[in-house]
């Protein structure tokens, strides 16, 4: 994805034993999810990607680490891109970096990260940590976690994309917190990315916060897409079933009814749902591929929804 | 399994899934093997001296313990985790240190009596019923929580103590008491029903145990 080199250590022979090892990734081509453009002309990502908060926070557990791999592995056949970590996540960024290494760093990667620190001088420190945990150069994506010491956070963040220390900035936010103050931040700043909870039940930021990225030519983020599971999780084992009509908009699973009705916002580039699971992890990114509900089935999306 | 969409919310707040927390009591018995039997020996040991007068080992075996899980379990294993848990290991020092002040002071000096039967009932959920309670409800032999080295057990246990003692000394309680709320919660929202109750009856029982209320001092000062 990134126009620069940002694998540490591994050389081409690395990938190459990656490859060799996952041999799925090699056919990751042929599976290509649909993308949306990344504002200002700077390229396109897949419109599903990943979260890692919770799933990837598995310490040292070595069993866990090599579940995780397999994860990251199907995610990256599947055509996946953009993976989303923060320093709050525990050992999330480090486990996404031993799998990273293990599958020799695929080129989709859009490597999003936060800088999440009371203390609004540690911003570029904490990044180079992240960054060291990840096993990147830089970033694809640094964004302000949850609005922390924001001020001095997205001040830094502008001076490292001017010098070319990361490729894009942004701000987080979640379960419609503080929003007011998020609007204000989109209008005054020059931001490339926000990252808000938007999903089919969650649709509060529809009426300024999506507008005004879009006006302004920002990419959305959508995390919390399945409400933290508790949104799919509780249709699946209602076994609630899909309404006739969703094969329109190539739904077979309810993770594509889910994550179409997300991506398919016009304001929305990607949904990051988080899965400790390679089954789920292949259902969420088929979501991506096929067609997309337009406004009128949107509205019927809701309404069905309201009645399952 | 407990199962509960209402826990969801709950489960926002929680940094690991209920996997990668069932796992880490698997992970502490293969980082201290074989040494977890010698800690459950040191907590029989200081029940032992408790029991026979002998106050300063009895507190020096205890707060062996809590300095052992502090740094097996917290800073080891839960803080990579949780970057919380580091401050749970220096809380769990701290108790070490309390442990030992009152056992030097003679505050683990056995008294019998209905109080010190329900501090029993505490040492034994601790010992017995709580760790055999995992491979009995679908949790792994190999997660087998052992008293002295996993950090529920040894709240339980460190709990009962004063209960058996004269004078009572509360202050070794507020720290456990802490711990088996968060360790609740997390069970809690992990779905196993049996974690998830230990704070609740614990703290029922010491309320019990000081009267009508688990607020009120009850006992002797101390
Ligand atoms: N302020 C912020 O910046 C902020 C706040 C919240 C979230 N985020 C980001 O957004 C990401 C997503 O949010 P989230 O993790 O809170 O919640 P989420 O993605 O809405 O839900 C994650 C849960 O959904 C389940 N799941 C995923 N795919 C599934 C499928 N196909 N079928 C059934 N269950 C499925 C997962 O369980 P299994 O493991 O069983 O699949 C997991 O428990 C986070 O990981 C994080 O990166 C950022």
């Amino acid at each position: 994805m990134a126009e620069y080199s940002r694998r540490r250590v591994l050389g081409g022979l690395g990938a190459a034993l990656a490859v060799a090892a996952w041999p799925g990734l090699a056919a990751a081509a042929g599976k290509a999810l649909n993308r949306a453009a990344l504002p200002g002309g700077g390229g396109s990502i897949p419109v599903i990607g990943m979260g890692t908060w919770r799933t990837f926070n598995v310490g040292e557990d070595p069993e866990l680490r090599q579940a995780r791999t397999q994860v990251l592995a199907a995610f990256f056949e599947e055509g996946g891109g953009l993976i989303d970590s923060s320093p709050m996540y525990g050992s999330a960024q480090s486990v996404l970096g031993h799998g990273l290494e293990k599958l020799g760093y695929p080129d989709s990667l859009f490597a999003a990260d936060k800088v999440w620190t009371r203390d609004g001088g540690a911003t570029r420190k904490q990044a180079a940590e992240s960054a060291a945990s990840w096993g990147l150069e830089r970033f694809d994506l640094l964004q302000v976690h949850n609005l922390l010491a924001w001020e001095a956070h997205l001040e830094t963040l502008m001076a490292m994309k001017e010098a070319g220390e990361v490729g894009a900035i942004g701000i987080t936010t979640s379960h419609g917190r503080r929003l007011d103050q998020f609007e204000r931040i989109m209008e005054r700043h020059e931001l490339d990315f926000i990252q808000l909870t938007y999903n089919i039940r969650d649709r509060w930021a529809e009426d300024r916060i999506l507008p005004l990225a879009r006006e302004k030519g920002i990419a959305v983020i959508a995390n919390r897409p399945y409400q933290g599971g508790s949104l799919i999780k509780g249709l699946k084992d209602r076994g609630a079933p899909l309404p006739d009509w969703a094969g329109e908009i190539d739904c077979r699973t309810w993770a594509d009814f889910l994550l179409k009705f997300i991506v398919s916002h016009p304001a929305v580039t990607c949904a990051i749902p988080a899965t400790t699971s390679v089954e789920h992890v292949r259902e969420n990114m088929a979501a991506g591929r096929g067609a997309m509900p337009d406004a009128a089935q949107r509205q019927r999306m809701i309404e069905t929804l309201a009645a399952a | 399994m407990l199962g509960s969409l209402d826990t969801y919310a709950l489960r926002d707040f929680v940094p690991v899934t209920p996997e990668v927390w069932a796992r880490l009591f698997e992970r502490l018995n293969e980082q201290v093997w074989p040494w977890q039997g010698l800690f459950l020996l040191l907590m029989l040991f200081a029940l032992w001296r408790l029991y026979r007068g002998g106050s300063p080992t009895a507190g020096l075996a205890l707060a062996a313990c809590w300095c052992w899980s502090a740094v097996q379990f917290q800073f080891l294993l839960h803080t990579p985790l949780n970057w919380a848990a580091s401050l749970m290991g220096w809380a769990f020092m701290v108790q070490a240190v309390l442990v030992l002040l009152v056992g030097l002071g003679g505050g683990w000096r056995f008294s019998g009596g209905l109080r010190a039967k329900l501090g029993v009932v505490l040492v034994l959920a601790g010992i017995v019923v709580l760790p055999v309670a995992g491979p009995l409800t679908g949790r792994s032999w190999a997660a087998f929580e052992v008293a002295g080295t996993a950090p529920t057990p040894t709240a339980l246990v460190t709990l009962g103590m004063p209960l058996m003692a004269r004078p009572i000394s509360w202050v070794t309680g507020v720290i456990p008491v802490l711990w088996l709320v968060y360790s609740s919660v997390i069970w809690w929202v992990s779905g196993w029903l049996p974690g998830a109750v230990v704070a609740p009856l614990a703290i029922a029982t010491l309320g019990v145990a000081t009267g009508a209320s688990p607020w009120s001092r009850g006992g002797e000062p101390s």
